[in-house]
């Protein structure tokens, strides 16, 4: 399954430039316009969960990317000096 | 000649340890431990083999297998990883590249490389002082086709050859190889894990037959070990460069809150 016109093309712009990340958040419309992201998923990427967004086809690595930076991680953050000042 | 002096295989991820504290220690404890046994060989470099997780190669530019050839990196800093300088062994690189190459095994060359946790977890436990020169040896199993582990073995056996025929007696290489064991991530069935096939794959290594483990083909990984399940290929990839080699397995916990059979492995070489 193809993912929709320009959703991997964002969410690779968005690893290669972290500081547009926040816009996910604040003005997810700025990044769907620049990647001419189809008017009927972008709900789906605002709001979908993990398994939305694995039916659309995109990319598994993707959907975890996009989940984070959108506030929705499949699996809680945690320091990861809880370990690594324990070396 | 230079010699393979360790061979180690584990995880590549932590996870949150809320609720779980007892497992994911043991799983710590393993790692540092692995982290001992492979400093203790005394390696003047260290081969990460392991896949990338779409932070440094793109999905329309496919590189299934894939080296640094650089003499330093910084990493990527995901996870909230370090991102402090690591060092690289760039004639190491070059020449095992083009030895791959000149045998029909297509290695590619990324420009730019700032290793993500696939090669930081593991080396930032292994080596937490930053000593060790590295060359990061990329399978990358994001891709769909993914590489298979009979490209992934063949790798294997080519860098032993190169280490064997090309490197110098001084040279001390550890293999580190990281990923898996079976998870599944981003797709429905993430957090599931499939404990049996886990053993039965480490068993099939710790007694010597990792050879046999190249005849699987990815459709089966897939079933049975899930999409990151495929990044057991980096395993495979180390195995060919350690043939008939027995190991040990230091700690193995199936972690469904982390989506990952959690394991580590060092071998006698």
């Amino acid at each position: 399954m193809t993912a929709p016109r320009g959703v991997h093309q964002l969410i690779e712009h968005l690893i290669e430039t972290p500081a547009d990340r926040g816009l996910i958040r604040t003005s997810p419309e700025v990044l769907f316009d620049r990647f001419d992201v189809p008017a009927e998923v972008r709900e789906t990427l605002r709001t979908g969960g993990r398994d939305d967004l694995h039916r659309l086809g995109i990319h598994p690595n993707l959907v975890i990317k996009w989940l984070i930076w959108s506030g929705r991680p499949t699996m809680p953050f945690f320091p990861i000096d809880y370990y690594f000042a324990r070396r | 000649m230079g010699k393979i002096v360790g061979a180690f295989a584990m995880s590549h991820v932590l996870g949150a340890p809320g609720g779980l504290e007892e497992q994911a220690e043991r799983v710590f404890v393993g790692m540092k431990e692995l982290g001992r046994q492979l400093r203790a060989t005394h390696p003047t470099l260290v081969i990460v083999i392991t896949s990338d997780h779409l932070n440094n190669f793109r999905l329309d530019q496919p590189m299934p297998f894939a080296i640094g050839t650089a003499d330093a990196y910084t990493p990527y800093g995901d996870m909230g990883l370090p991102t402090d300088q690591i060092r690289g062994n760039a004639a190491f690189s070059t020449g095992f590249a083009m030895f791959a190459n000149d045998r029909g095994f297509k290695l590619a060359k990324p420009p730019r490389l700032r290793p993500d946790h696939g090669v930081m977890i593991p080396l930032g436990i292994v080596d937490p002082k930053r000593e060790l020169p590295i060359v990061p040896l990329y399978v990358n199993t994001v891709y769909t086709p993914a590489p298979t582990p009979q490209e992934s073995w063949r790798l294997g056996e080519l860098l032993r050859a190169y280490v064997s025929e090309y490197c110098t007696a001084e040279e001390r290489v550890a293999l580190l190889a990281g990923g898996g064991l079976s998870h599944w991530l981003g797709v429905p069935e993430e957090g599931r894990v499939n404990e049996s096939w886990d053993r039965w794959f480490m068993d099939t290594l710790a007694t010597g037959q990792g050879a046999s483990l190249a005849a699987l083909s990815n459709e089966q990984i897939l079933a049975d070990a899930g999409n990151g399940g495929l990044e057991v290929n980096s395993w495979i990839t180390l195995a060919g460069a350690i043939p008939g080699a027995t190991g040990e397995c230091l700690f193995y916990e199936a972690i469904p809150a982390w989506a990952s059979g959690m394991a580590g492995m060092a071998f006698r070489v």
